[in-house]
């Protein structure tokens, strides 16, 4: 089972899973974001994972946010934040399928990938408890409904919440 | 019951299609986007269809008269023509409406800025006069000042609009002895949750706690959102609000606790469910989220329309659609996350 760290977070995916990290993509760093950069004001936002189950051929693109250890995305901005690196993750795809500047093995490593008939977009957000007139930072209802309207046109069922939410909706495994 | 109704250049609408369900509408926004303007609109061409519908009176201009007259008595402005969108020279507001029986516009009218009470019947289609006469639900309560209250409006000059005058002669209207199963099961689960009965006796509202020994409860002295559910109760028991009736309500959940918002929440889907067109405009994400649990546990497919109102470049913009999903943005569920946003800045 592939493991993967995210600050405190471990997510252990099931064998078979093809994961990608695109940050650590080579077209990414030394194209992409440049391109981004140059052209679209703000830059390029990557998703922390992208990830691919070959059975259900569905592509999972996930967001970690952990605001128990830093308080970087402002609430009212996390979902606008999330639906552009859910945007942009799925451009830098095809970039790489079709540019003649991504490396061959690159274009094949997300060659499966792109097989996927099915795109399903996941923000994990950690909170831990805070007081009692705020339980948490982000009300999780707050955050699911305004998680699912922003990402409506890429998948209208977006998930959102911390590890318990979403540990019977994500078939891979988180420990926090 | 309302299908569609379509304006041009009123108030701060210049170009507007909004769209219906017949079952329960939802209209959101923060303050100064027209929801209440759109309601009271929407009230006055839906009270004139009923009463136009149910006289002999429909010539031209007695519908135009009956038209003006509602619009201004309802909206409240110094003349007619304040309700055109301000603009340099003159304009000129368009209003069509539809109604669910009707294949086109069942009227429309327009009335210019320099208009003081006159409109202008542009389309008319006399079949589809709306069969139940609406009613409107306004911000302030109004059972506690029952009493005389419709017979002073129509004598002096008060500055309550007309919603709380047809209101009140809804009221003025005597309980059924025995009601439909539905509605008798809708009366008792608002019963339930106000611990008693609303009665009227001797032109006076009371309520009657359930507890033994406690006799009535003149209804001043009820707490106020417990007779937001009184009222909504006794509508129910005179058959105001009856299968293919109209329910306008300007914010429900105005002095309602949580508790009472999740009753009224419950109550308006299942008013729905029982034919009932309910249009609300609320600022409260917990009445929303409340509607949408209720909704879900329904058993019919009831079915939800939101409008989403909200100020973009000056203008309104209209967001609308059979899902909460499908509207944006929401105002209070926006003003939910910045409170989450100034809560981290001062951890």
């Amino acid at each position: 089972m592939p493991e993967f760290v995210e600050g405190r977070i471990r997510y252990n995916f099931p064998d078979g899973f093809y994961i990608l990290r695109l940050e650590e993509s080579a077209y990414y760093i030394k194209h992409w974001q440049h391109f981004a950069e140059q052209n679209g004001g703000g830059g390029n936002k990557e998703c922390d994972y992208v990830v691919f189950d070959p059975e259900s051929k569905t592509l999972w693109l996930i967001e970690v946010k952990d605001y128990r250890a830093a308080f970087r995305t402002k609430p009212s901005e996390l979902a606008v934040e999330f639906s552009q690196k859910c945007r942009d993750a799925i451009s830098c795809l095809f970039a790489i399928k079709l540019s003649k500047l991504a490396q061959v093995e690159e274009k094949a490593s997300i060659h499966n990938l792109l097989k996927a008939i099915d795109v399903r977009c996941v923000l994990h957000v950690e909170q831990g408890v805070r007081s009692r007139l705020f339980p948490q930072i982000i009300d999780p209802k707050a955050l699911k409904d305004s998680t699912k309207i922003r990402l409506r046109p890429l998948d209208p069922h977006a998930l959102s919440g911390d590890a318990a939410v979403l540990e019977d909706r994500v078939p891979w495994g988180i420990a926090i | 019951m309302i299908k569609q109704l379509k304006i041009k250049n009123f108030a701060v609408f210049e170009d507007a299609d909004f769209l219906f369900s017949p079952g329960l509408n939802v209209i959101l926004g923060e303050n100064s986007t027209g929801k209440s303007l759109l309601m009271k609109l929407a009230y006055s061409c839906a009270w004139t269809s009923a009463n136009i519908g149910k006289s002999d009176r429909r010539t031209k201009d007695e519908i135009q008269r009956a038209l003006a007259d509602k619009l201004k008595n309802v909206c409240l402005p110094d003349s007619l023509g304040r309700l055109v969108t301000r603009k340099a020279g003159r304009n000129r507001c368009e209003v069509g409406i539809d109604f669910f029986a009707g294949l086109a516009d069942s009227f429309s009218f327009s009335f210019a800025t320099n208009s003081d009470k006159e409109v202008r019947l542009e389309s008319l289609t006399p079949s589809n006069w709306l069969g139940a006469t609406p009613i409107f639900i306004p911000t302030k309560e109004v059972l506690s000042i029952f009493p005389n209250f419709a017979s002073t409006l129509r004598e002096r000059h008060l500055f309550f609009d007309e919603t709380y005058l047809d209101l009140a002669d809804t009221l003025g209207v005597a309980a059924f002895r025995k009601l439909k199963k539905e509605e008798q099961s809708l009366r008792e689960s608002l019963e339930h949750s106000m611990l008693g009965k609303v009665a009227m006796e001797n032109n006076r509202f009371y309520l009657f706690p359930e507890a033994e020994g406690k006799g009535k409860i003149e209804m001043p002295l009820v707490a106020e959102g417990i007779r937001k559910i009184a009222l909504l109760s006794y509508l129910v028991m005179n058959g105001g609000l009856r299968d293919k009736s109209l329910l306008f309500w300007d914010e429900p959940e105005v002095n309602l606790n949580p508790k009472l918002i999740t009753k009224l929440a419950s109550t308006l889907v299942e008013m729905a469910r029982q034919g009932v067109q309910i249009i609300i405009a609320t600022h409260s994400l917990f009445l929303l989220r409340e509607i949408e649990i209720a909704r879900s546990r329904s058993d019919s497919n009831s079915q939800v329309h939101y409008i989403a109102l909200s100020i973009r470049d000056d203008e309104v913009d209209v967001s609308q659609g059979n899902s909460i999903e499908e509207i944006n943005p929401i105002a209070s569920l926006d003003a939910d996350l910045e409170q989450s946003d100034r809560y981290m800045e001062i951890m």
